[in-house]
């Protein structure tokens, strides 16, 4: 099965690591866009 | 000390911003506790995405899945991280009504003392502060920071603990949404990074030589989601925890900090597959250590709660690695402000307001509340020089929460007629339940060293059966479920008075 290949994990974290490194931009984004910082 | 000078200024530097914040919010004023508690339900969208998936990813789990990782490959993701991920889903789909109820109530406990009642109250209040002391989130800290900077497990537990209790005990909700959102930063960028350079700088086939060399034989079970090892017997033990998700308190206090209901299930569902990436990556990044100490590139030494640690001093460049020191430590502090927090409310306004001071005023409830979030700091402290076995912890507080808390909470959420008396009742036999449990499996049973658990032999009409600590949530949430609806049919057939909604 293909689950069971060691292949398959390297592109899930790839794929997990490319997430986990773009996520924070977005956010960053919508904090800049909204505001919403929380220190005022 | 691992890694080098600038590294070393990194974590520094992090630690410094975090006082830093303590300060800014030292010369606030909060006009109301709800301003306090709940950051005057303020929170947008991408605030509760940052806070919620750095308070439920602390370093028990960065520890526990590389843990799993480097012994069992990702077996280890699918025996919990994955069951988690889904309750998480199913937490966003119920969040929505979970909001538009929370209306008056700043806590579940606070809902159900409301709804039910006393004995409700105190129930849950005990399952719920079981459950965020953060005795196992304190204590990965510890471990971390003396092996990292050499310094005793004590000093580093104090140092950890006197941090996160500054800024939350000055700022409240605001100051742990505002660093739980960098350290959110720290941590995804920590782990993206190890994630790629790691596993890309052995590439496969030195990781399967790694990992033959490691476990000295075929070691394809490290790719396949069973492991060769789980049975669905197993795979249901190990992650019946997992449903502690849907009545998590620190997850409920960002719930009920939320803006608005629309909110809450963008924010959840989010939150759930980034988690879900987290998971991945620190159990695959477990698997890398065995695979680098196969290779003879770690010390055969290394321990497996380490190992996370081990790779990334090994693989990351200068000044990236203590960034990644840095999002260790954030993924401990955002967990460890978040739980003394809930644990701070929990003592003053669940438990000390409605039974000691009824008409206490809005600034000494706050008062009431650092005291408490210092009390639960200090108990933290002293319990983790106590506490051996960390994963028995866990299993304990866990199945506390989600037997005291779970059916009450969700009836009152979604049935339209309620009984205060099923409420109380349920909430009673969840604790008594859980408790006699342990106390049974655990005085009259035996230590199982191959499973790390405790075990009872009984015998029930001729069969034997084996009973583990960790199936007290199997037997007593059933039991709970039937209390509970046994008394509503009751109640309602005998027409008892219905609770009113608030």
């Amino acid at each position: 099965m293909f689950l069971n290949n060691i292949v398959f994990w390297e592109v899930v974290l790839y794929i997990c690591s490319v997430v986990s490194l773009i996520v924070p931009i977005f956010l960053l984004y919508f904090y800049i866009r909204e505001k919403s910082f929380l220190l005022k | 000390m691992q890694g080098t000078v600038l590294d070393f200024i990194i974590v520094i530097l992090y630690v410094l911003g975090m006082i830093g914040i303590a300060i800014y919010f030292a010369r606030k004023k909060f006009s109301t506790y709800e301003d306090y508690y709940l950051a005057g339900r303020t929170l947008t969208t991408p605030v509760m995405v940052g806070t919620l998936v750095s308070s439920y990813f602390g370093v028990d789990s960065l520890v526990g899945n590389s843990e799993m990782g480097f012994s069992m490959g990702i077996s280890g993701f699918f025996s919990y991280c994955f069951v988690a991920f889904l309750f998480m889903i199913l937490l966003a789909f119920f969040g929505k009504k979970i909001r538009d109820k929370s209306g008056p109530y700043k806590s579940p406990v606070d809902l159900l003392g409301v709804t039910y009642g006393p004995l409700s109250r105190i129930s849950s209040a005990i399952g719920s502060l079981c459950y965020v002391i953060p005795v196992v989130n304190i204590m990965g800290m510890g471990f971390m920071i003396s092996f990292v900077v050499g310094i005793p497990f004590w000093q580093g537990v104090v140092l950890s603990a006197v941090i996160a209790t500054l800024y939350t005990f000055f700022g409240g909700m605001k100051a742990v949404a505002f660093t739980d959102v960098i350290q959110f930063f720290i941590i995804a960028i920590g782990l993206g990074l190890i994630g790629l350079i790691g596993w890309s700088k052995l590439g496969n086939d030195k990781i399967l030589e790694g990992l033959r060399a490691f476990v000295g034989d075929d070691p394809s079970f490290y790719f396949q989601p069973s492991g060769g090892w789980m049975t669905t017997g197993l795979f249901f033990t190990y992650s019946i925890t997992a449903i502690s998700v849907l009545c998590e308190p620190t997850l409920f206090q960002r719930i009920f900090a939320a803006n608005k209901e629309s909110t809450v299930k963008k924010a959840i569902l989010i939150s759930a597959f980034i988690y879900f990436a987290f998971a991945v990556i620190s159990v695959l990044i477990g698997s890398l250590a065995a695979a680098e100490v196969g290779l003879g590139n770690l010390p055969t030494d290394t321990v497996s709660s380490q190992s996370l640690v081990a790779v990334a001093s090994k693989v990351l460049p200068v000044g990236i690695f203590g960034l990644f020191l840095a999002a260790f430590l954030a993924g401990g502090m955002s967990t460890m402000d978040s739980m003394l927090l809930v644990a701070g409310n929990n003592i003053a306004d669940d438990l000390y307001r409605p039974f000691f001071n009824k008409n206490i005023s809005q600034e000494k409830l706050i008062k009431v509340t650092r005291i408490s979030i210092v009390a639960a700091s200090i108990i933290s402290i002293v319990l983790s020089f106590y506490f051996g076995r960390v994963m028995g912890a866990w299993v304990f507080v866990s199945s506390m929460l989600v037997n005291t808390t779970i059916v009450p909470l969700y009836t009152a959420f979604y049935l339209k007629k309620k009984y205060r008396l099923a409420g109380e009742l349920s909430s009673l036999v969840g604790l008594a339940g859980t408790l006699i449990y342990y106390f049974v499996v655990g005085n009259a049973g035996y230590y199982d060293e191959a499973w790390g658990t405790f075990k009872l032999d009984i015998t029930i009409f001729g069969k034997e059966v084996i009973l583990w600590q960790e199936y007290n949530i199997f037997i007593i949430l059933p039991l709970v479920i039937i209390i509970y609806f046994l008394v509503h049919i009751i109640s309602s057939l005998a027409k008892v008075k219905e609770v009113k909604e608030a």
